[in-house]
């Protein structure tokens, strides 16, 4: 096609007219006090190549993110006293930062993303667990955030660097497969904040995300057994992991039901709980009785039947 | 190739003039790089893609105790597997891919697969896909009597499964003000098992094969602008769990006493067949804004509405009862029908004001609340030989329905630069409506409320010498909750400790406590739970690191039941007492000396159930060339349980492979 590559050779030309014009342009509309990620390349060369492969290495080139040409600057403030006198205290470090100060430099970008919508009510939040205690930014390969992140069992020792209790929790002998790389601590918790306490996990809008894997316990069910919606799955569950088969609280079936089940009623209005009226008046004696879930199978919900037979 | 040339002149040539704003001495830097990089002789060039795989073979040695044990806890057999797989590919400045990740883990056999697929151009799309096979095998006793005799049945619940869970999620623009997306995801489990097909007075274990799964559609799209963001998310999905339950042969049950004399017993024929499908509509609205400096404004609102309808079959014949009217009968016709319709929204605002520095307000309202309607009617044929008994047809209607509102408020001040301190109060209230149990005779709904008071507080500290700690409180005052075990009055404690004593040595402690009490009449429970743990991160040269960390928890759980067939009052008192502790020691020569690990974990409990399960490891990696590395794998799993001796297992494991990196 001769015909055609002519206009596009034209179009090279001139845009290589242009372009000198525009990156002056660029270099002069610098506002003041800044020198530009390309000042910031002539000492920290190593850093901005790694950073040419994150993903904030967009901000360098869109205009309308507003840090076109400065993105090192969009983190660490202004750079053209440091690129003068190159000392350290010059320029801000947010690993440095106390943690508001770090996240407010995040923050200025990342505040409004659907991660953050939760993020008061999260308790990294509230214990002023900042940003880059998780996130690195300019790391590459098997260092960077995005490759711990993606990898289930970087992600799991980088949140068992602080959560050491609920990764013991995890070398108990009944747990979700967790240690064995075949989930992630994400799979179910948002680190960022959720609706759901325990920074749990929301999906299909405002379902725990237990229900995520268990799609065969979500019901609705035509008869629901009242613990799995009003409270959690960790009425009955460990969910880290338990000494109990099927990594219940109690050591036996019987005792899990009859804590709520007590067949108790009591007379004061402050003790009003729910399901503790007798359900049937079972013989405890024999072992085939004492283990509920034997006749009670469907325990999560039915929709075939009222006593949860079936 | 000409238009190819006169581009790359077009781009060659501004960057060579552009001349950027830099002050002298940072020009006289560049020089001495610049000097410096033409002195060195390493290429810095760098490939692109990157692969990496990990193939192993595994021998496992008998299985000593009960294999079933094994599979529901372990469930790792012998073959030539793909242990790991990656492979990374990342060109900035490509045309239509610029980054690619590929990860496999755990394929040929093993009961875990994953893989994992992005692939992305910055400012153009951005696709993550995911694929897991899980393998769920569960023959455990969960029941288990710590005196096993006559009438307990250790198979009658037993799962061998397959959960399989495709997630796709494209993103268009990714990184621009107006970012568009769509997702899939699929969710299926397939296999089989055993249950229960219960009976008036008898019950029988048969076979249960499981099939369900769920297909999940999403899109939507995100605002990103400077100071405000919206997501607007719509979804829908469609369930289908079709499950059936049969028997193959003549069964006596699990009651071995005759009843009037009879015996009773359920004939080869027996079946079930469940016939449950379902869809539900999602709606995800999420608003962030930062209208001031000072202000910060979050909302979102969720919406879901999921029906589910069923049909149940149920065909048996053999002998049976029923106790009330002392009627037996040969043959039980069921069917069924119902639907439930369950919308659920939820809403949450939340605030935060800064009038200075160091000082933040932050506030929260939630609500989320549900109604589930639903509807069934139920006809059911008995007959006693060639005579019909009279037909039984039932319908009715059932609810949940369920309210919670939160408010929360804090202040957040920093006192210094090292230490922050926050307090605030929380308020939790609800209303729960739901059937009664079937003997309380009563046919309006049984109501709970929920009402608790909370206080927060807190502090975070940083010390000089990097130690940093965190301090976390709560005490809960509450009049109302849903169940005996719920929480209402409580205190709970936690604290985090982190000490740098060098760089190459890491300490840190956590300790958490919570106690909480329901003093009414008739429930009486006192609940506590301390767990202490200690790391420590001993890295004091390349050629060695430990990492170790110690665990101790407890728990106590007293309250009361009532034995129904004794009227007599009981505790339900569970104690739990555990240690666990994790190590790790690298010894690593360097060169191409073999790198030698050992370690392991150990949990010992007791108490209520106790535990001992020690899984020590030992491993060995030597490096044949940089990119080929031959290691080994030691591992020995041991569980016993001296009230539950049936469900121990012993076990070594042998894992030897071959990592490629390339």
């Amino acid at each position: 096609m001769p015909g055609r590559s002519i206009p596009l050779e034209l179009c090279s030309l001139l845009l290589l007219a242009w372009t000198p014009v525009m990156a002056q342009d660029a270099a002069a509309a610098l506002p003041a006090g800044y020198a530009g990620s390309e000042a910031c390349a002539v000492c920290h060369d190593e850093v901005v190549k790694n950073f040419a492969k994150n993903r904030h290495a967009v901000l360098d080139t869109k205009k309308q993110r507003g840090w076109e040409g400065r993105a090192c600057e969009s983190c660490h403030g202004p750079g053209a006293k440091h690129a003068e006198t190159a000392d350290a205290n010059d320029i801000r470090n947010p690993l440095k930062l106390r943690p508001l100060a770090a996240d407010k430099a995040c923050l200025s970008c990342h505040l409004n993303q659907p991660t953050n919508v939760g993020r008061i009510s999260s308790g990294h939040a509230r214990n002023a667990v900042s940003c880059v205690s998780c996130h690195n930014v300019h790391k590459t390969g098997a260092e960077a955030s995005a490759t711990i992140f993606r990898k289930a069992s970087t992600l799991n020792r980088q949140c068992g660097t602080c959560h050491t209790t609920t990764m013991a929790e995890f070398q108990r002998p009944h747990r979700h497969p967790l240690p064995e790389g075949a989930m992630k601590c994400t799979d179910c918790h948002n680190p960022h904040g959720s609706a759901l306490p325990r920074s749990i996990r929301t999906v299909n809008a405002n379902e725990p995300g237990c229900m995520k894997c268990h799609a065969d316990k979500r019901g609705p069910f035509v008869f629901e057994h009242a613990p799995m919606r009003l409270e959690n799955c960790r009425t009955c569950h460990e969910p880290h992991g338990s000494a109990n088969p099927r990594m219940l609280t109690r050591q036996e079936v019987f005792l899990q039901c009859l804590e709520c089940h007590s067949n108790l009623a009591s007379p004061s209005p402050a003790a009003g709980t729910l399901g503790g009226v007798p359900p049937a008046f079972h013989d405890m004696r024999s072992p085939r009785i004492r283990n509920c879930t034997i006749c009670h199978i469907k325990v999560h919900g039915s929709n075939v039947n009222r006593a949860l037979l079936r | 190739m000409k238009l190819i040339g006169i581009l790359l002149l077009a781009f060659a040539l501004p960057a060579q003039e552009t001349q950027p704003p830099t002050a002298p001495q940072a020009e006289q830097k560049k020089e001495e790089k610049t000097e410096a990089k033409t002195e060195s002789p390493t290429p810095s060039a760098e490939s692109p893609f990157s692969i990496t795989f990990d193939l192993g073979a595994r021998w496992i040695s008998d299985v000593r105790g009960d294999f079933n044990t094994y599979r529901s806890m372990v469930n790792l057999g012998e073959g030539i597997r793909l242990m790991g797989m990656e492979s990374h590919f990342q060109q900035p400045g490509a045309k239509f891919l610029d980054t690619m990740h590929l990860q496999a883990n755990s394929w040929g056999g093993d009961p875990y697969n994953t893989t994992r697929l992005d692939l992305g151009k910055q400012g153009l799309y951005r696709f993550r896909g995911l694929y897991s096979n899980i393998a769920y095998f569960n023959f455990l006793p969960s029941f288990a009597n710590p005196g096993p005799i006559r009438g307990a049945f250790f198979n009658q619940r037993a799962y061998d499964i397959a959960n399989r869970i495709t997630d796709m999620e494209l993103e268009l623009l990714p990184g621009g003000r107006v970012i568009p997306y769509v997702a899939y995801a699929r969710n299926t489990g397939f296999g089989d098992g055993i249950t229960t097909f219960v009976s008036e007075s008898n019950e029988y274990p048969l076979r249960n094969l499981v099939r369900y799964s769920q297909d999940t559609y999403r899109g939507g799209v995100r605002v990103e602008l400077s100071r405000f963001h919206a997501t607007v998310e719509q979804g829908g999905l469609a369930f289908k769990d079709d499950q059936k339950v049969y028997s193959t042969e003549r069964l006596p049950g699990n009651r071995l006493t005759p009843i009037l004399g009879q015996a009773l017993f359920l004939n080869a024929d027996a079946l079930q067949a469940y016939g449950m499908s379902g869809d539900g509509i999602f709606t995800k609205v999420l608003v962030s804004s930062n209208p001031f400096n000072w202000l910060d404004l979050n909302g979102q609102f969720l919406y879901n509405r999921s029906i589910t309808n069923s049909n149940f079959l149920q065909s048996a014949t053999g002998n049976f009862v029923q106790l009330a009217a002392l009627q037996f009968y040969s043959r039980q016709f069921d069917l069924f029908s119902g639907d439930a319709r369950m919308p659920h929204s939820n809403g949450q605002f939340s605030a935060e004001i800064r009038p200075s520095e160091r000082l933040r307000f932050q506030s929260t309202y939630m609500t989320d609340r549900y109604d589930n309607d639903t509807r069934w009617s139920l006809a059911q044929q008995l007959a006693q030989g060639a005579a019909n008994l009279p037909d039984v047809n039932s319908n009715g209607l059932d609810l949940l329905r369920f309210t919670y509102d939160r408010y929360e408020s804090q202040a957040l001040l920093d006192i210094t630069s090292r230490i922050m301190l926050r307090g605030g109060y929380r308020a939790e209230w609800g209303r729960a409506s739901v059937r009664r149990g079937r003997v309380s005779g009563e046919t309006t709904p049984e109501t709970g409320k929920l009402r608790r008071h909370v206080g927060l507080a807190g502090a975070n500290i940083r010390l000089p010498g990097n130690i940093s700690m965190t301090h976390d409180l709560e005490i809960a005052r509450g009049d109302r909750t849903y169940f005996r075990t719920s929480l209402q009055n409580y205190h709970r404690y936690r604290t985090q400790v982190r000490y740098a004593i060098r760089p190459s040595v890491l300490v840190g402690a956590n300790y958490s406590q919570m106690e909480n009490t329901n003093p009414a009449q008739g429930v009486n429970l006192e609940f506590f739970s301390r767990a202490a743990t200690a790391n420590v991160q001993f890295t004091p040269a390349k050629y060695y690191s430990v990492l170790a960390e110690y665990s101790r928890t407890s728990l106590r759980s007293d309250l009361l039941y009532l034995l129904p067939h004794a009227l007599q009052t009981e505790r339900s008192f569970y104690r739990d007492n555990a240690h666990t502790s994790t190590l790790l020691v690298d010894v690593r020569p360097g060169g191409r000396a073999p790198v030698l690990s050992i370690g392991g974990s150990l949990f010992v409990s007791s108490g209520s159930r106790p535990v001992r399960y020690y899984q020590p490891v030992g491993r060995f990696v030597l490096p044949l060339t940089n990119r080929v590395q031959v290691y080994s794998e030691w591992r020995w799993f041991g569980l016993s349980e001296p009230f539950y001796l049936y469900q121990g297992f012993r076990n070594h494991q042998i894992l030897t492979g071959l990592r490629l990196s390339m």
